[in-house]
């Protein structure tokens, strides 16, 4: 009975995740290309397609067969990087992912390294998430997790409170920090509507100010300030502040995504991501960009006036269609590779539209702080 | 379209500056075609007629897919 049901399960997965793949090709808004081979065919016909059929029926016949294999965790049909109808298989292990085959009756494998797949349960009560079951606005227990919300304890001015994402922990010449973003974390330089500006020293608060009803007294204070002026005269938008002695867990383990490497990984066009955030909870996409040349302005407090307008170069540009993977409030989330365990970074997040969102390469962003990443 | 000569991340280099210059446009980056061959993609507030009059189809080999991306901003809440 349970064999049944698991399988049932999984048949279920295959026939969703071939339907979405479809519907996604179909849908895409992107411009098409003006290559003639087959690909702009296949995914404006979808199942209706010939050659898409028979491999939906290879995929169907060899689907109870490579779900019996340890870590293989769905099938799909797909299409290749060079348009034709491939089969995509969804594991959970690198060892699994080793012990796939090339092509199935012919048909080409794409293999997808992914998290085990759960039902999703209801959002909880006023927290982000993504509709995932861990609160990422709510009040933790310390030693507390990162990719929670956070912001600098005075972050009020003007009549609004403002806040973002404690995304990581890094290590500088010894000490543990949290890293976030300039705009997070310092962004007031002029005592305009709070009669102040941020200061080494000030306390970095946990939840951020936007999620405790602007009042700092019902948040807790979980390291201090290092203003590092990252902006405008650098590349980076990033800030950090030395966490205070039991309040951050300091094995640097980030909410739903755990522990990291202490080791980066460059960002490449189709590189799979994810990220642990305030607002939007655990997310993933997909490098869609490199190299990116981006004009961002930024205020000189919280609701302030515009202080400048940065230009970067060498950014990261990820897939955001609709803010699904980053919204406001996810600043100084750390974008990571969507690997199961201990995951490497790749990037710090820092703005974004409703179509894009833009990473700070994290080489560059430690390079600047002489910092490396808290992990295995 | 002739074939590119140059590495792609040369050819944005020298574009950019002047594509980023032209009001509408948000960012410039290489990218895929889906195909899967690089193109160079230019980021816009809004795709008019007069703006995409004023943009490429190709530059030096490599295609350039233009996308609306609306307003980038910094990502912090405010509220």
């Amino acid at each position: 009975m349970k064999h049944i049901t698991r399988f049932g399960i999984f048949m279920t997965l295959a026939v969703l995740l071939t339907g979405m793949l479809l519907i996604q090709g179909c849908s895409d808004s992107d411009v098409a290309p003006t290559s003639p081979n087959t690909d702009q065919a296949l995914r404006t016909t979808g199942a209706l397609n010939p050659a898409v059929r028979e491999v939906m029926a290879i995929q169907e016949r060899n689907t109870t067969a490579l779900m019996a294999t340890q870590d293989v965790i769905g099938t799909a049909t797909t299409i290749d990087e060079n348009g034709n109808p491939a089969i995509l298989l969804l594991v959970t292990s690198e060892k699994a992912m080793g012990a796939m085959p090339a092509d199935i009756d012919g048909v080409p494998v794409k293999i997808l390294l992914t998290d085990p797949i759960v039902a999703m349960k209801g959002k909880p009560g006023g927290g982000g998430g993504g509709g995932g079951s861990v609160d990422h606005k709510a009040l933790q227990t310390p030693p507390i997790q990162m990719g929670t919300s956070g912001g600098w304890h005075y972050d009020l001015a003007n009549g609004y409170c403002c806040g973002g994402t404690l995304g990581s922990l890094i290590q500088v010449g010894g000490q543990l920090r949290i890293l976030s973003n300039y705009h997070v974390f310092e962004a007031d330089i002029v005592n305009g509507g709070n009669g102040r500006k941020a200061t080494t020293g000030d306390p970095i608060v946990q939840p951020g100010l936007i999620d405790i009803g602007c009042n700092a007294a019902s948040g807790q204070d979980v390291a201090t300030l290092v203003v590092s002026h990252s902006i405008p005269n650098n590349n980076v938008d990033c800030s950090t502040a030395t966490i205070i002695s039991g309040m951050v867990d300091p094995s640097g383990a980030i909410l739903e995504i755990g522990t990291l490497s202490s080791q980066t990984v460059a960002a490449y066009v189709g590189q799979n991501v994810k990220k642990s955030g305030r607002t939007t909870g655990l997310t993933r996409s997909s490098v869609s960009g490199l190299n990116a040349t981006v004009s961002v302005s930024y205020e000189d407090e919280c609701a302030g006036s515009t202080a400048f307008t940065k230009t970067y170069t060498g950014q990261i540009v990820i897939d955001n269609k609709g803010s699904k993977f980053l919204a406001g409030g996810d600043s100084g989330s750390l974008m990571v590779e969507d690997a199961t365990s201990n995951p490497r970074a790749v990037g710090l997040l820092f703005a974004g539209s409703r179509s894009a969102a833009i990473a700070n390469p994290i080489d560059e962003v430690l390079s600047f702080l002489g910092a490396s990443m808290v992990g295995n | 379209m002739a074939h590119p000569t140059r590495d792609i991340s040369a050819v944005l280099k020298d574009h950019a500056a002047g594509w980023m210059q032209i009001p509408g446009v948000t960012m410039v980056a290489e990218g895929q075609t889906e195909t899967g061959a690089p193109c160079l993609r230019i980021y816009v507030l809004e795709l008019t007629p007069q703006l995409r009059g004023r943009l490429p189809d190709a530059v030096e080999g490599y295609p350039v897919e233009i996308e609306e991306s609306g307003e980038i901003k910094p990502l912090g809440a405010g509220g």
